[in-house]
């Protein structure tokens, strides 16, 4: 009993390093992003900023990695993982049939928005004019509408080959070979797949 | 073969509003609403809500509500017919 509450209290300072790092982890990909890795003119306060930011990304990142195979094996954490991180209090009946309805109101917003995401993410839309040279009589330009919905990247998947350098790769992974269609497609089965079963299955009968 | 009929005879759908007197209770015991919140084992937010007829609670929670004045459930909520 004693080994599980100091479990818990474990997981309760994972959860809390897992939500007030994340600004800081945000931080070290924006100071990145604008270039403060790069030592070569010499440090300024930013950069000591992104080496400090850096260890928070790193201290982020095992939580989260830990959290991941933490709720994998634990209902209870990752119930408790879920309403932290929505800022849910389920003390009693009216607070649960609050979330309820919150939950089932997020769901459909952001099943909408997928379905938006999916249909802007396959949309093309090209208009141009014709050089002087080509125009006819009428016809200046064009507009073309269309959608092409990839779900897998075009590039195949690099694992075992010999490099440029020389090096024998056994695994190089580099990621999920999804375009963002596809991740948005993925995501949406998962929601609507997960929200029926467990619907049906909280409304099982006997 | 099976027919399915559908009989339209006006609105028979009616809207049942749970009144109830737990905020009368409550105050006749001399509790806040946090005492009584603790004493059910609910949040004060809860009670606030149901006085107000804001929510209606379970009827696991009315049972308790009622077991905990010594009453019936009747006593405390009752249905008005609109």
């Amino acid at each position: 009993m004693n080994t599980i509450n100091k479990l818990d209290k474990i997981h309760d300072k994972i959860i809390q390093i897992t939500i007030y790092m994340f600004p800081v982890a945000l931080a070290a990909i924006a100071l990145d992003y604008l270039g403060y890795n790069d030592r070569s003119d010499g440090k300024t306060i930013m950069h000591y900023l992104f080496d400090i930011c850096g260890w928070g990304i790193v201290i982020w990142t095992t939580a989260v990695i830990y959290l991941f195979f933490a709720i994998a094996i634990n209902k209870n954490l990752k119930n408790k993982v879920v309403r932290k991180l929505a800022g849910i209090s389920e003390n009693d009946e009216r607070e649960a049939q609050i979330t309820g309805v919150a939950s089932k109101k997020t769901f459909i917003t952001a099943t909408g928005a997928m379905i938006l995401l999916v249909f802007l993410s396959a949309l093309n839309i090209v208009v141009y004019k014709y050089p002087q040279s080509l125009r006819t009589e009428g016809k200046n330009g064009a507009i073309l509408i269309g959608m092409s919905l990839k779900l897998v990247e075009d590039k195949p998947m690099e694992t075992t080959q010999a490099a440029e350098d020389g090096k024998i790769y056994i695994i190089n992974y580099k990621g999920l070979p999804l375009t963002g269609a596809g991740m948005l497609i993925l995501i949406f089965i998962i929601q609507i797949g997960g929200f029926y079963y467990f619907s049906k299955k909280e409304s099982a009968v006997g | 073969m099976h027919v399915k009929l559908t009989v339209h005879m006006g609105n028979l759908t009616l809207q049942l509003k749970i009144r109830t007197r737990l905020a009368l209770f409550r105050s006749d015991r001399g509790l806040t609403q946090q005492e009584l919140a603790d004493a059910i084992g609910v949040t004060r937010a809860t009670i606030i809500a149901i006085e107000k007829e804001n929510y209606n609670p379970s009827l696991e929670l009315a049972f308790r509500i009622a077991r905990h004045f010594k009453t019936d459930i009747h006593s405390i909520f009752y249905v008005r017919e609109d």
